[in-house]
């Protein structure tokens, strides 16, 4: 059966995120089902002009450790660095989300700036550059489908019980896609759009709807 | 006329420099002697106002703001790929005998300088380009155009190391003027990652384009920050140049980036600790785009 794959299993396949649904996601993306999406899907993943949530995430984080990078280059102390990030954090809640990461990173190699600068470098480049082998790999794996046609009637009942209008278009993008393949099904991560799974089949050509977290049961694909 | 002792400068100069209108002499030597001639008056307590800004290729006269100074274009004194004309007779209206002498003694001081018996010196332009980026706003020009560019192209020739670039490239970080063109800083520290990936993934030529690339954007920047002279609109019309060419530019360096990355990734070796850090990094990451 072909799949029709939401906003979050497309981040968490790019996030390689496997403690939580990302693990789920990477099993989606290996099993041999053909998979589609939309273009709503993919506007929220990666944007116009790349800068959907992916792109949008990724440089904030690759951003934040290269400025570190450049800190420890012109000669800061590390403490100097940790207590800039934590005072934006305080001034700007939460703008230096990596000053966890780079403060357990920099206990590990107290004193030595140039070892600490190189291992943030090479992680920020590997962290970019197994973003980029995933994304390519969406490109390569999935079918996005633009779509002309409003359906006003499904889109009117849908909004009867759906708040988020961007659940709406991904479920009518996904019935847009589902009128030319047989038996699509629906995979999302979101509870708000699988809780509706007996609406979406009544009103939509989608066939079923299924939660990430079911493809658990798809054992040995996973690696 | 606004500024007649602009023009007089000009004209002056160019009589000194290049009486003939002879090919030796072009609009990238005038651009670098006038701006030192406008230098060397004001410490004389003259000031020319000369409209000019820090741009590509060194201290570079506004065409723009040239000709409602001065009433005459400037590319009737340098038309373009020419060289610069002959001028017979100088336009000295508004100008005090004393100025004039001023002038003229240190637009002829200028010239001197690059000159052996009356004939330019070869390659004098280098000697020029020093001159004039000793007067740069920045260190981090300096190293960029006068040290690094260079050693660039003895990369392509193996006469210096990529180690050694490396340590220029991280004498320009320690330079990087953060405060003053602080809109470009994130793009400079991705290009900063991206030529030091290019240096091990890519040709020289590649990291020479990539150099090139960055130093285009950057004095695109440095224009709308380092000028003298120069009216409001003109700044407005630079900024609009600016971010329009600021997206391409990020939109390219993304691409190349990305090039090498897959490269890169080829070649990675696995390490325990890396891939921890990287974890963290994509469960961090997956959160953010979670939550927006």
């Amino acid at each position: 059966m072909a799949h029709f794959l939401d906003s979050n299993v497309i981040i968490g396949y790019i996030f390689d995120n496997a403690d939580t649904q990302g693990k789920y996601a990477k099993i989606v993306m290996r099993i041999p089902e053909e998979k589609h999406s939309g273009q709503t899907v993919k506007n929220e993943c990666f944007g116009f002009n790349e800068n959907g949530r992916c792109q949008t995430v990724k440089s904030d984080i690759t951003r934040e450790f290269r400025r570190v990078i450049a800190a420890l280059n012109r000669g800061s102390e590390v403490s100097e660095i940790l207590e800039e990030m934590e005072k934006i954090n305080t001034l700007d809640n939460k703008r230096c989300r990596t000053c966890i990461i780079i403060r357990d990173i920099a206990e590990k190699y107290n004193g030595d700036a140039i070892r600490l600068a190189s291992v943030l470098r090479t992680s920020q480049r590997n962290f970019d550059a197994g973003c980029l082998r995933r994304r390519d790999d969406v490109d390569k794996k999935i079918i996005f489908h633009e779509r002309d046609l409003s359906y006003t009637d499904i889109y009117n009942t849908l909004k009867e019980y759906i708040e988020d209008m961007d659940d709406i278009e991904v479920i009518i993008d996904a019935h847009h896609v589902g009128l030319d393949i047989c038996n699509l099904v629906l995979v999302s991560g979101d509870k708000d759009v699988t809780s509706f799974e007996e609406l979406i089949r009544k009103v939509t050509s989608i066939t079923d709807v299924k939660r990430l977290s079911s493809f658990a049961d798809y054992v040995g694909i996973q690696n | 006329m606004l500024n007649p002792h602009l023009r007089f400068a000009v004209e002056t100069l160019l009589k000194a420099a290049n009486p003939r209108g002879e090919p030796y002499y072009r609009t990238t030597h005038f651009q670098k002697m006038v701006f030192l001639l406008y230098i060397n008056l004001k410490k004389k307590h003259l000031d020319l106002k000369l409209p000019y800004c820090w741009y590509h290729y060194g201290p570079y006269t506004n065409a723009i703001e040239f000709e409602r100074q001065t009433g005459v274009p400037l590319s009737y004194y340098t038309p373009d790929d020419e060289p610069t004309i002959a001028i017979d007779d100088v336009f000295h209206e508004g100008i005090s005998s004393k100025e004039a002498a001023l002038i003229d003694r240190e637009a002829r001081k200028i010239v001197k300088k690059y000159q052996t018996d009356g004939k330019y010196n070869f390659d004098y332009l280098n000697n020029l380009l020093d001159d004039t980026y000793a007067y740069a706003p920045f260190e981090f020009q300096r190293v960029f155009n006068r040290d690094f560019i260079k050693i660039l192209r003895r990369l392509a020739s193996y006469d210096v190391s990529k180690e050694e670039v490396e340590l220029y490239l991280d004498r320009l970080m320690k330079y990087y003027p953060y405060s003053e063109i602080h809109e470009l800083y994130d793009a400079y520290l991705e290009w900063d990652d991206t030529i030091r990936l290019a240096l091990n993934f890519s040709s020289s030529m590649e990291v020479e384009r990539l150099a090139k690339d960055f130093w285009m954007i950057f004095t695109e920047a440095l224009r709308m920050n380092e000028n003298e002279n120069i009216s409001e609109d003109i700044k407005v019309e630079w900024r609009f140049i600016f971010y329009d060419k600021y997206d391409k530019y990020l939109a390219d360096l993304g691409k190349k980036r990305a090039h090498l990355l897959r490269i890169y990734e080829k070649d990675f070796k696995t390490d325990g600790e890396i891939e921890m850090i990287v974890d963290e990094m994509n469960k961090l990451a997956y959160k953010m785009a979670i939550e927006r």
